[in-house]
């Protein structure tokens, strides 16, 4: 979109010189005066004015007309007339690598990103997951469209390609885009040699999550055991620290070095608590800790028992039950096969919530 | 304008020429033409009844003899001419050189011819009479700058003159009133109209605001081409069948002369000259 407007707008007073070309051209003695023996013989004499010049009829000649837009030209020229051009509506790309959660980049990431579509009212976003994803295409920026966009932006990719996207921005929207680029990687090349903006943040770390959670009972009668896994997603080595408390009394605690992509395993016998238990890791403040804390219920003291409705004879179902806490798989059961009767009967399952062999990765 | 120069070569071309006296009889003091009343010359007027007292040497005696009565016979007076040059000094008159200075060289040319003639030469300019050695020197000094036109009366007491005058009769409105006056108690009138090559064949071309020389309170805003040129010329040639109607209406030969615009030259004074003499006005001495 473009626009005109004026640099130096008190330039505008020489569109005065306009309106004196007018003047002089209704004033101007376009006839040579010429006196004559005779006058009677030339034609009907008009009475000449007493005093002053005589208005001439205007005659819009090629010559008044050249002179005048000269004129208005100048007068242009002088209040210093522009076009404007708008600036292009910003192409957003958005780092979705999970560690941008780091620091909790990503809120801020995300906001921003976010504001800057709202302030221009339009724009494109594109995802940098492993694959670039075009989460809004050049277009309008409501408010709830930006409200939208804020909640949907939840970066967890295994890695962000920013060369991938910033290629795919630059094919959709040519070089002439304005490109923004929220991350806190340092990237190498990008196919704009000038213009990419790079809002960095800082604190690029690791991610540490729990794989698994148990708490159980090996038998029925025995004490609980508490096992977890956790993982490592960090580039370089984390020294994570896990933690499990009970009623805000840490009731085990230890640290080790997580190498990258290694998994960690513990098992502990849980001392004699009816109350729920809170485990969690803790790692450097760089590090995500996403998935990290969790609380877990006391293991029950019998096998479990679930009743599957709706089966028939010719419905046969492979079922299991999964206690899940957080996102976390905390148990589950084997599968099952399970077949109904003819008066759906409820199949009745007894299962025993042991942990699954623990993958140490 | 070179006065003294049209002045000093009118004389000097008129002292082979003299002017040619009217048709119609003469009055005035003695001179050499021929007056219109009884007079000493040889040239026969009239007869009349003798009466005692008479010059016996004027009796025709053939006459006597036949019819046995005696009458004298009366020979026409010798009287000297008197002629007006009546010169239009208004602002069109000096609106070009070449017309002031044919004005200036006709009246001296023709006060020359007159003397030459026994005539006496009396110029009129500007409401007065000069004659003598006054009227050269009014000649050499006058400016055409009088507004209107010839506002000099015509009419004279006294001896009836020969009338010539020098004007371009460019006046809206005729000149009867001058042929009228100028053609009465006189013994002739010669209207001259001088006019130059520029009023006769106007050069300009393009827009013009043209006002009158002797009066600039009107305007005609034109556009000078050809159009408008053959209109102009179209009005002069019906201006001057006018003016050449009222002329005969009083028996007045109107004569035109044009003239260059610049300063007259030495053969543009002889022309002038020539034209007189084909004009009958003079005649070689």
């Amino acid at each position: 979109m473009t626009a005109l407007f004026f640099s130096t707008p008190l330039g505008l007073v020489a569109l005065a010189v306009p309106a004196a070309v007018v003047w002089l051209y209704l004033y101007r003695r376009r006839r040579q005066a010429l006196a004559v023996t005779g006058l009677f013989l030339w034609g009907r004499p008009a009475p000449r004015p007493t005093a002053g010049r005589r208005r001439e009829r205007l005659i819009r000649s090629p010559s008044f007309w050249m002179d005048f837009a000269a004129a208005v030209l100048l007068a242009l020229a002088a209040a210093g007339l522009a076009v404007r051009r708008d600036a292009p509506s910003p192409v957003v790309i958005l780092d979705d690598c999970f560690a941008m959660r780091s620091r909790d980049n990503h809120r801020d990431a995300g906001r921003e990103a976010v504001a800057l579509l709202e302030q221009h009212g339009k724009g494109a976003l594109i995802l940098a997951g492993e694959r670039p994803r075009l989460a809004l295409a050049m277009g309008d920026v409501t408010p709830a469209t930006a409200e939208r966009l804020r909640a949907d932006y939840q970066p967890d990719a295994r890695r962000g390609d920013l060369a991938a996207a910033l290629e795919l921005a630059r094919h959709l929207y040519g070089p002439g885009a304005d490109p923004h680029l929220y991350t806190n990687q340092a990237p190498e090349t990008t196919p704009w040699a000038n213009g990419l903006v790079v809002h960095r943040y800082a604190g690029r770390g690791g991610n540490v999550a729990f794989g698994h959670l148990w708490r159980y009972r090996p038998e029925p009668g025995e004490p609980e055991r508490l096992a977890a896994t956790w993982c490592g997603y960090a580039e370089t080595p984390q020294t994570v620290a896990f933690r499990i408390q009970s009623a805000g009394v840490t009731v085990h605690a230890e640290q080790a070095v997580l190498e990258p992509g290694a998994v960690a395993a513990v098992e502990v016998d849980l001392p004699a608590i009816t109350e729920e238990v809170t485990v969690s890791l803790h790692a450097d403040e760089d590090v995500i800790l996403e998935d990290s804390a969790a609380t877990l219920p006391p293991a029950p003291d019998a096998d479990l028992g679930y009743a599957v409705r709706g089966l028939t004879p010719t419905a046969t179902r492979f079922v299991s039950l999964a206690l899940n806490a957080a996102g976390l798989q905390l148990s589950e059961s084997p599968h099952l096969l399970v077949t109904g009767d003819e008066d759906e009967t409820p199949a009745l399952v007894t299962v025993r919530m042991v942990p699954p062999p623990m993958n140490r990765g | 304008m070179e006065s003294d120069r049209y002045i000093v070569a009118a004389r000097r071309l008129a002292r082979a020429y003299r002017l040619v006296p009217p048709a119609t009889g003469l009055g005035g003091v003695a001179g050499s033409f021929l007056g219109r009343r009884e007079g000493e010359s040889i040239d026969f007027h009239d007869y009349r009844q003798y009466h005692p007292g008479d010059d016996l040497r004027r009796v025709d005696w053939r006459a006597y003899a036949r019819s046995k009565q005696m009458h004298l016979r009366l020979f026409r007076e010798e009287v000297s001419p008197l002629v007006e040059l009546h010169l239009d000094t208004s602002a069109s008159m000096g609106a070009y050189p070449g017309k002031a200075a044919a004005a200036v060289f006709a009246a001296a040319f023709l006060a020359e011819a007159t003397l030459a003639s026994d005539g006496r030469p009396v110029l009129c300019a500007d409401g007065t009479r000069h004659s003598g050695g006054g009227l050269l020197k009014v000649l050499a000094n006058c400016h055409f700058t009088t507004s209107g036109p010839a506002a000099h009366p015509l009419s004279t007491g006294g001896a009836r003159p020969l009338r010539i005058l020098l004007s371009d009769f460019l006046w809206e409105g005729g000149a009867a009133r001058y042929f009228h006056q100028g053609a009465s108690g006189g013994v002739g009138f010669v209207p001259v109209a001088i006019l130059s090559h520029s009023e006769i064949d106007p050069p300009w071309r393009g827009l013009f605001r043209l006002s009158d020389v002797e009066d600039d309170a009107a305007t005609v805003d034109i556009a000078l081409g050809e159009k408008t040129l053959g209109e102009y010329k179209a009005r002069l040639r019906q201006h001057r069948n006018g003016l050449e109607r009222e002329a005969r209406r009083y028996g007045c030969p109107l004569l035109w002369w044009e003239t260059p615009d610049a300063e007259l030259r030495d053969g543009d004074m002889e022309r002038l000259v020539a034209f007189f003499l084909a004009e009958r006005l003079v005649t070689l001495r």
